[in-house]
């Protein structure tokens, strides 16, 4: 249970919802949404690096394919 | 350890780039409004005065802040070292030093360089003229600038800062 991976998730979720309202109350909103969307995918990535690790764990516990 | 220190290094080479955009932002209307001062002075050195151009350029060099005293003498002591040049060619060259020193666009520089062909050239009446145009411009642009200072200059302290922690936690 890689417990650092879930804080640099949550920070990283922060800082963009942080970066998101800084440039809206500036009046930018297309770059307000453009920072959360970079954001997402930032840590899209960083989800689906985990969840292939899940499924080669699920493949070699079940040793189906 | 040595993760915490670059990640704090990181953090604050960012946050330094914001405050040195903000610093610019912040920059520009305040030498616009020390130019505008420059060239009344110059102005009335030369209408009211009849100063000759390099003593004029001189002594208002002297009574501004860097980096526009700059700019006026240089273009004063290109033109008592007597080398030939004409009046336009001193305020070019002088320009584009203030182009590198200073936190003016290329706006503002166009408009002082289309003003160096009028410099020296023509009579009284016609170099107060063009000078008085000049200003107009510089006047039009000081305001558009503090709206800009205004609505930039924070902005681009947070930003900085923010974009250094996020590039922090990504990399950590």
């Amino acid at each position: 249970m890689d417990v650092g991976v879930v804080f640099k998730i949550a920070g990283i979720g922060i800082l963009t919802a942080v970066l998101h309202s800084v440039l809206k109350s500036f009046g930018k909103e297309e770059q307000a949404h453009l920072a959360t969307l970079a954001g997402v995918t930032v840590v899209l990535f960083m989800v689906i690096q985990l969840l292939s690790g899940l499924f080669d764990y699920v493949r070699s516990v079940f040793s189906l394919y | 350890m040595v993760k915490v220190t670059g990640a704090i290094l990181v953090i604050m080479a960012m946050g330094t780039v914001g405050l040195v955009v903000a610093r610019n932002y912040s920059l520009r209307p305040q030498q616009l409004r020390y130019l505008l001062n420059g060239l009344q002075m110059l102005e009335t050195e030369m209408l009211y005065c009849l100063t000759p151009l390099p003593l004029a350029l001189k002594r208002v060099g002297m009574k501004l802040p860097y980096p526009i005293s700059q700019f006026f003498l240089n273009t004063s002591t290109s033109l008592t070292n007597g080398e030939g040049i004409t009046a336009g060619e001193a305020w070019e060259m002088a320009l584009g030093e203030l182009a590198e020193e200073s936190a003016l666009l290329m706006e503002e520089l166009d408009i002082l360089l289309y003003f160096s062909q009028s410099l020296g050239v023509a009579d009284r009446e016609e170099q107060g003229k063009s000078l008085r145009l000049v200003k107009e411009q510089l006047m039009n642009m000081e305001k558009k600038a503090e709206e800009l200072k205004e609505k930039n200059q924070k902005l681009w302290q947070y930003l900085g800062f923010s974009l250094g922690a996020v590039i922090a936690l990504v990399l950590i």
